[in-house]
């Protein structure tokens, strides 16, 4: 890994249900990592409810994407896309240390005496906060999410505040699910717009219908990949204000 | 997230250290790590915190290391990796703490004014020495701090949340987290831990748990208008809340002319009778600190 070129690509699922509309979200996310996208995911739990695993689906998306799922109640949302998100930089960088130790010494990190791998550890430690990161956020705004947005959209703007202290470059880009028609999304905040205006970009959120999930995620994967061709600090091309697969 | 050690009884023995220990309870789970009670040789007891995150593991084993002679903060004694179900685990080997922690305590008695005063003083301690090192502990909270009953001490029994001066902030709870309450960045700072501080002063003056993300501070200050304590404690924790005007010797000086007024008071009514486990401590710690504290806000001075 060329250490000043690096930059970890990840989408980030936020949902409060099942997909509903569209392909299936398990490929889309398998489709993701392929392209060098880690696709983790975030199941949102009423403070109500007991069940153990609401959504088989946020796991085995999370699994296919090569990410990490958590579930969480809305009010932890800021602090679980962070964890997430540093899970997603951290276990990158160990996994290619991994990979350079095997063909150096055929050892993994784990196989070595604790005192040697600390200082490994350290070092990805450290590195983790200097590493590029594109961070897309994937929100659910189906009709079911109608009560929890207000929590949501300050956790993104939350999250702004730990993720704008890194020593690394970061990318952040929010897209929101459904968008005008069932099965479309919709960019809330591109990747090149000025963060200042994030709040109210944000409020342009209109929960309601079903939950396209697969369809949110190719999308996800186009707009990161678009925006590593054209280039991070030209222009936007096209304003992609509405993507109809 | 970690497959939960359920069954894990019985014995477990480090792979290259080679040491044996018992597993006799769990003690807690927090974060991506679980904690059991264990012994060792000689019957030893020690807190046993395992994970199968070894970068952050790891990096606790580095803190604590480097924080050793701090007092105030556990010991740790090997590091090292055990094998169940075809998984490899990473454990630490720290010191086990007999004792509540700061929630579990205060839950269950309502601490006198003096008594919070006093303990925010002995805790300005603990920041000011990881301040001097060129760190901030960052993530402190109630749950975060023992009681040690053997020692008649406070011990910190998490360092997840230090890092370095001019760092982020890795680690923090909303309710003392300056950037939840929008009162400022949240980047490791001296301000930033004293910002903790002063909001785990009000949670126990208040008594009652504060939300940023359902409360506005306008709302805490009311709460702090509303207590039967000296306006200058209110003013002094709503100022700190606010905007942090005050330096860490700064805020040491004033709490501690409260505390003494507040003291002063107390005998006046005599009514100092204190907290069996608490007064303990204070009676110890206490006179140590502010013996030590006079001289430390002289010399800052």
């Amino acid at each position: 890994m060329e250490i000043n070129e690096a930059t970890i690509k990840e989408i980030i699922v936020v949902t409060d249900g099942q997909s509903n509309i569209g392909g299936n979200p398990v490929e889309a996310a398998r489709k993701a990592f392929r392209k060098g996208i880690t696709v983790s995911t975030i199941g949102i739990i009423d403070q109500k409810e007991q069940r153990e695993a609401p959504f088989q689906e946020v796991v085995n998306m999370a699994e296919a994407g090569g990410g990490h799922y958590e579930y969480t109640y809305i009010d932890n949302l800021s602090q679980t896309i962070h964890t997430l998100s540093h899970k997603t930089v951290t276990s990158t960088l160990q996994e290619a240390v991994n990979k350079q130790l095997k063909q150096l010494m055929g050892n993994e990190l784990n196989q070595m005496p604790p005192e040697s791998r600390s200082k490994l550890l350290n070092y990805i430690d450290k590195y983790s906060d200097e590493v590029g990161v594109c961070c897309c956020i994937l929100l659910d705004c189906s009709g079911s999410m109608a009560h929890k947005i207000q929590s949501a959209r300050h956790s993104i703007l939350d999250l702004l505040d730990s993720f704008g202290n890194r020593k690394g470059r970061i990318d952040i880009a929010v897209v929101a699910f459904p968008g005008e028609q069932a099965d479309t999304c919709r960019v809330l905040h591109h990747f090149n717009d000025d963060l200042n205006q994030m709040e109210r970009n944000l409020h342009r959120m209109k929960p309601k219908g079903g939950t396209p999930t697969a369809v949110a995620i190719d999308y996800a994967t186009k707009l990161i990949e678009d925006f590593y061709s054209v280039g991070r600090n030209k222009e936007r091309i096209t304003a992609l204000e509405e993507y109809v697969v | 997230m970690q497959e939960s050690l359920k069954d894990i009884g019985g014995h477990i023995t480090g792979k290259w250290n080679n040491n044996s220990y018992r597993i006799v309870r769990k003690l807690g789970t927090g974060g991506t790590a679980e904690v059991f009670l264990v012994e060792g040789e000689g019957k030893k007891r020690y807190a046993m915190k395992v994970s199968q995150d070894s970068l952050s593991l790891n990096r606790e084993y580095q803190l604590i290391k480097k924080f050793s002679d701090i007092e105030f903060v556990v010991n740790v004694y090997e590091m090292d990796d055990f094998h169940r179900g075809g998984c490899i685990y990473h454990f630490l080997l720290l010191d086990y703490i007999q004792g509540d922690n700061l929630k579990v305590y205060t839950e269950k008695k309502q601490l006198q004014r003096t008594t919070i005063l006093g303990m925010i003083l002995i805790l300005l301690k603990v920041l000011e020495s990881f301040h001097q090192k060129g760190y901030i502990l960052g993530d402190l909270k109630l749950e975060n701090i023992m009681f040690d009953q053997k020692q008649k001490a406070i011990r910190l029994i998490d360092l997840g949340g230090v890092v370095e001066i001019g760092a982020t902030v890795k680690e923090y709870t909303p309710a003392y987290d300056r950037g939840a309450w929008r009162c400022g960045k949240r980047r490791a700072e001296v301000s930033y831990d004293l910002f903790t501080l002063n909001m785990m002063l009000i949670l126990l003056l208040i008594g009652e748990k504060l939300n940023p993300l359902k409360q506005k501070k306008e709302d805490i200050f009311q709460k702090v208008r509303n207590l039967e304590i000296s306006e200058e404690l209110k003013g002094l924790v709503i100022d700190m809340m606010l905007n942090q005007c005050y330096n860490s010797s700064q805020f040491a000086k004033k709490i501690n002319e409260l505390y003494n007024k507040e003291k002063l008071n107390l005998v006046k009514m005599s009514k100092v009778r204190g907290d069996a486990l608490i007064s303990n401590i204070f009676r110890i710690s206490l006179g140590f600190f502010i013996a030590t504290g006079c001289l430390i806000l002289i010399t800052h001075w």
